[in-house]
C-alpha cells in the first residue's frame, strides 16, 4: 500500500495553479497504479498521468467545481489510458506485419523483471474493468464510490468487478475468486488511501 | 447485495505488483509536465489551426456572398452567333428562362423581318403611359427597331453569310 496524499476535501478554484498543484499531488500515484494495471507497463503508465495531467491543466478554467475532482481526473487519465493501449495495439499489427516470416523478438529482460503475472493479467482486462478492480481492491473504494467517481451505476461497477474477480481466478487461480464477507471479514477495514468521494 | 472481497493474500499479492511498478511519491509539481505550459489554455498548435479554419471559413463565406457572379451570357452569345451561321430561325433557340419570363407573350416564332413593337411594350411597362401618349398625339408610325428589346439579336433580320 502506498503513503500516497490524502483525499481532496478542500473545495478547489478552477484556473488556480496552487490547487491544481495540489491535486497532482494527491492524485497521482493513484492514478499512476490505476494506468499501471491498465497498461501494464510503468513507462507507459508514467507517460500517461503526466498526458492526462496536461489535459486537466488545460481544461482546469472550465472545470465545474461542484464535481469531485478526483473523478474528474480519474476520467481523464483512464481515458488517456485506454487511447493508449489503442495506439499501442495498432503498432503491435504493424510490428507483427514488419516482422512477417522472421522470429518473433522476445520480451524486454527489464519488463520480464518488473512486471508480475498480476499486472499482466490486470493489463489484459478491458480498461475501465481494470480501473474498477484496482480502485476497489487496493485503493480501498467501494462500490458506491466508483460508481460516483465514474458517473456509472453500482449495478455497472459490480459487474465489472464480478468480470474481473472471474478473469483473474481462471489465470490467478481461485484466490481471486472473492468470497462473501463473513461476519469477521466485515470488520476488517479495507486501506482508504484517498477519499474525495464521500459516502452518501 | 454485500460486494465481495478478495482474499488477503490476493489484496497483498496486488499491493505488491502495483507498487513494485508506480513509484510512491509523486514527483515535484514543479517537474510534471504540465508546468512547462505557459497557463491553463490551449496550446499555440491549436491556437493556430482554430486561426486557420476560422481564415479559411471566412473567406469561403466571403466568396459565396460578395464575390463574381458567374457569367453565363457567353452560352446565350455562342448559340446564337451559332444559329445565325447555320440559319436556324432564332425563335427556334430555346430562350433562357429569363427570357421566356420577358417574353412570355410571343409565343409564335416571328419572321425574320419582323419588328416587335409588342414585345417592348411588354418588356418595359414602366414608360407606357408616356410613350403611348406621345404616340397617340403624333403620327402612328411604327418604328421597328431590330436591335431594340432583350430579344433583339436573336430575330436579326439579317441574312445569314452561309447561305
Amino acid at each position: 500500500m502506498g503513503a500516497e496524499g490524502e483525499a481532496t476535501s478542500v473545495a478547489v478554484r478552477p484556473g488556480n495553479r496552487d490547487d491544481f498543484d495540489r491535486l497532482y499531488r494527491e492524485n497521482y500515484p493513484r492514478l499512476l497504479r490505476t494506468l499501471y494495471a491498465i497498461t501494464g507497463d510503468g513507462a507507459a503508465a508514467e507517460d500517461c498521468v503526466q498526458e492526462a495531467f496536461v489535459k486537466a491543466w488545460r481544461a482546469w478554467p472550465r472545470f465545474r467545481p461542484e464535481r469531485a475532482p478526483e473523478g474528474w481526473l480519474h476520467q481523464i487519465a483512464v481515458n488517456t489510458a485506454i487511447s493508449y493501449r489503442r495506439r499501442a495495439k495498432l503498432r503491435s499489427v504493424g510490428e507483427i506485419l514488419r516482422r512477417l516470416g522472421r522470429p518473433p523478438a522476445g520480451r524486454d529482460p527489464g519488463d520480464a523483471a518488473t512486471r508480475s503475472d498480476v499486472v499482466a493479467a490486470l493489463a489484459a482486462l478491458p480498461p475501465r474493468v481494470a480501473a474498477d478492480f484496482v480502485l476497489r481492491y487496493h485503493h480501498g473504494y467501494n462500490n458506491r464510490e466508483i460508481a460516483r467517481l465514474e458517473g456509472v451505476s453500482e449495478r455497472t461497477v459490480g459487474a465489472r468487478l464480478a468480470q474481473a474477480r472471474d478473469a483473474l481466478s481462471r489465470r490467478l487461480g481461485p484466490d481471486w475468486r472473492g468470497e462473501l464477507p463473513t461476519p469477521e471479514s466485515a470488520g476488517v477495514h479495507l486501506p482508504r488511501e484517498r477519499s474525495g468521494v464521500s459516502d452518501a | 447485495m454485500p460486494e465481495r472481497v478478495l482474499s488477503a493474500r490476493a489484496r497483498a499479492r496486488l499491493s505488491a505488483a502495483l507498487d513494485r511498478g508506480a513509484p510512491l511519491v509523486a514527483p515535484l509539481a514543479s517537474q510534471a509536465r504540465y508546468a512547462t505550459m505557459r497557463g491553463p489554455m490551449p496550446s499555440p498548435r491549436w491556437r493556430v489551426r482554430a486561426l486557420t479554419i476560422a481564415v479559411a471559413a471566412v473567406g469561403i463565406v466571403a466568396v459565396a456572398f460578395a464575390g463574381p457572379t458567374q457569367p453565363r451570357d457567353w452560352v446565350v452569345q455562342s448559340v446564337n452567333d451559332i444559329s445565325k451561321q447555320v440559319g436556324i430561325p432564332a425563335g427556334s433557340v430555346t430562350p433562357s428562362p429569363s427570357e421566356k419570363s420577358s417574353a412570355s407573350g410571343a409565343k409564335e416564332p416571328t419572321g425574320a423581318g419582323q419588328p416587335q413593337v409588342t414585345h417592348k411594350a411588354t418588356v418595359e411597362p414602366s414608360e407606357s403611359p408616356e410613350a403611348e401618349g406621345t404616340q397617340a398625339s403624333g403620327p402612328a408610325q411604327p418604328q421597328p427597331s431590330p436591335t431594340s428589346g432583350d430579344g433583339g439579336d436573336d430575330r436579326s433580320p439579317e441574312p445569314s453569310p452561309s447561305n
